[in-house]
């Protein structure tokens, strides 16, 4: 490999981008790691004194019981819209009926509301169908925000599928529901992987309607968890950094074991097509 | 085993006519070709008798029955996609015995038709594997072989020989022809190669821009297309075509092209009488021009003068690629020509078998029967 003053300067600039982003977290574990003490805005970029997890301990403890809410409810979300997405997908590009394409606009339309324009109507509902302060009523409301995206990239995967498959199947025999569960739902891996792992840690990591939606401590998810762990008056922020740490440890274990598959299965669309 | 029968089907996308007043009947057991150049309708014939497009107007009939709204699985037909479409994610066994699990069959029954269909396909082997570990060829067989597990009363095939390389698909060409002499099934075949046509067919159907141009057995679309269309489309290299006027007088008529005059024989000259003093497309196809040097023993030849501008050596005949005044025509020579590119040659015209056909109408002129023609709008 040639360093040639292009190839410096390239490299020179993917250093300075990943510290900056790199940055926050330094100071997130090195906080993490402080006693409280030896916390202050002054010493924000110094080492700690030694290698102390009692922070870590403490923010653990506080937030096991919202961790365990935030997976039942990140769980059962994710499979749901991935499925919801997959058949909406696999309905609008294999059997395309009279106003499909404007019914796949409106779809598509839902992406571009915002969160916040949402939020009474949401809570209004939720309370009519007995759901509100529940997780269930959160898993409801992310599989349906989570609609337009998960249709979107499995309406693109499919495409990729050559309908002609579709309609072998047809001759074969096969009924609407059947050609999806033998043929199209074996081939969807990639767009499975995709799809779960971008709806896992959206909704994760949402804030805004699990705050909204669950006002008990002990049902909310670990995002409200942690911001209730600060105090009014004062804030332990080593007990803060250490548990923004612990809450963002799910999501940051996806895209180190299953980010590869990630990258794989948007190529796969793209390529079969 | 049953007959087909389109009846005035059209099948129209919007604004553009797919298939135009199609009425064509197929008998039991015949191996039809529907051929044409591509967007001339033939795969959405195709498709309208599989079910897997819906009429615009019209019936369609497979053995006695109408078919119209009858769905693709239940119109007993099978059919072979150009893509072969085969299931990746199944083994080849799988992939031949889905329609059968679908519609029921009994496990057995399964079993014996898969091995059957694969020893007369020799896939036998391949029995375990995925799509993807086999070859082009191989995965055409298994194609066909889902075909043939179901026993339908058609068969379907739209362009399968499309995605093989040429020595295959020669190959392949004979292979499907026997096919069909064993399983003893009607075969509705669609293809844009009319040497596939020609070659493998009991009849062609000729399609242009949805019409239906000519059907008839390999031999009536050669020796008497009933159009110009079907006369430059069937036959490689294609037919040369003259516009000439018809001169003379009914016991000595000719054809005056503006660079040459050719006689008419006396067996041809009164269909063409009522066409005195009007033009007429000639045409005269390249294996009908011999270099008058070497002219076949049989033949009687009408001299016409023209210079050489290609030669082609194709090792049993050369091409002569013409220019006969301003007019370019191609001849099929003896090889032994000494026709050289840039200089003039003596050519022969065998009038026994030339062509005419009305200028406007683009039908031939003195059709005989035997076939059907439409004139090409």
């Amino acid at each position: 490999m040639t360093l040639s003053p292009t190839r410096i300067a390239i490299y020179t600039l993917l250093f300075v981008f990943a510290a900056l982003y790199l940055m926050p977290i330094y100071v997130l574990v090195v906080t993490g790691m402080k006693s409280f003490t030896e916390v202050g805005l002054d010493r924000m970029w110094n080492f700690p004194s030694g290698l102390r997890f009692d922070s870590f301990q403490e923010a653990f403890d506080s937030l096991s019981r919202n961790m365990g809410n935030s997976f039942r409810m990140v769980i059962p979300a994710t499979i749901a819209s991935c499925f919801v997405g997959s058949i909406n997908g696999y309905i609008l590009t294999k059997w395309r009926f009279p106003g499909s394409d404007i019914f796949f606009f409106f779809l598509l339309f839902g992406m571009f509301i915002p969160y916040q324009s949402i939020l009474i109507p949401l809570v209004q509902t939720l309370q009519h169908i007995h759901l509100y302060g529940s997780l269930w009523g959160l898993v409801l409301t992310h599989v349906i925000y989570g609609i337009p995206i998960t249709t979107l990239i499995f309406r693109n995967y499919y495409a990729g599928v050559p309908t002609e498959l579709v309609e072998a199947a047809k001759i074969d025999g096969a009924s609407i529901i059947g050609i999806y569960t033998r043929i199209l739902f074996p081939l969807s891996l990639p767009g499975f992987v995709v799809v779960a792992i971008w709806q896992f840690t959206s909704i994760w990591n949402d804030f805004l309607f699990a705050s909204t939606v669950t006002s008990n401590p002990n049902t909310q998810p670990v995002t409200v968890a942690l911001n209730n762990l600060a105090g009014s008056y004062i804030v332990e922020w080593n007990v803060q950094m250490a548990g923004a740490l612990i809450a963002a440890l799910p999501t940051l274990l996806i895209y180190v074991f299953l980010g590869r598959f990630f990258m794989r299965g948007l190529m796969a669309g793209a390529l079969r097509g | 085993m049953a007959r087909v029968f389109y009846e005035h089907v059209t099948k129209r996308f919007g604004d553009v006519v797919a298939v135009n007043d199609l009425t064509l009947e197929i008998p039991d057991k015949e191996f039809l070709v529907l051929v044409g150049p591509s967007g001339c309708g033939k795969s959405t014939a195709i498709r309208l008798l599989a079910g897997l497009e819906t009429l615009t107007t019209g019936d369609v009939y497979i053995g006695e029955r109408l078919v119209n709204d009858v769905p693709a699985k239940d119109r007993d037909i099978a059919m072979v996609f150009q893509s072969y479409a085969l299931y990746p994610h199944m083994s080849v066994f799988d992939n031949m015995a889905f329609g059968l699990r679908m519609h029921g069959t009994r496990r057995d029954e399964i079993q014996r038709r898969v091995r059957e269909a694969a020893q007369i396909l020799g896939i036998e082997d391949l029995l375990r594997r995925k799509p993807a570990q086999l070859s082009g060829g191989q995965r055409q067989r298994v194609a066909l072989g889902r075909a043939i597990v179901r026993e339908p009363a058609v068969f379907l095939f739209d362009e399968p020989l499309s995605n093989l390389d040429a020595k295959l698909r020669v190959q392949t060409r004979t292979e499907l022809s026997k096919l069909h002499e064993r399983l003893e099934t009607t075969f509705i075949y669609v293809t844009h190669d009319q040497v596939e046509a020609m070659t493998m067919a009991t009849r062609i159907a000729v399609l242009k821009d949805g019409l239906l141009q000519q059907v008839g057995t390999p031999e009536d679309l050669y020796f008497r297309p009933g159009n110009v269309f079907v006369a430059g489309f069937i036959g490689s290299p294609a037919m040369n075509f003259f516009d000439a006027v018809v001169k003379g007088a009914a016991d000595e008529l000719y054809l005056d092209t503006e660079a040459f005059q050719v006689r008419v024989q006396s067996e041809k000259a009164p269909v063409l009488v009522p066409y005195i003093g009007q033009t007429v497309v000639f045409g005269i196809r390249p294996e009908d021009i011999h270099d008058a040097e070497f002219l076949p023993a049989h033949v009687r030849a009408e001299p016409v003068h023209a210079r050489v501008d290609v030669t082609e050596m194709m090792g049993n005949e050369k091409f002569l690629h013409l220019l006969a005044g301003d007019q370019k025509c191609l001849a099929r020579v003896d090889p032994r020509t000494r026709a050289r590119a840039g200089h003039e040659v003596q050519l022969a015209f065998d009038m026994d078998h030339m062509h005419a056909f009305d200028a406007q109408s683009q039908l031939a002129i003195g059709a005989a029967g035997g076939s059907t023609a439409a004139a090409s709008r």
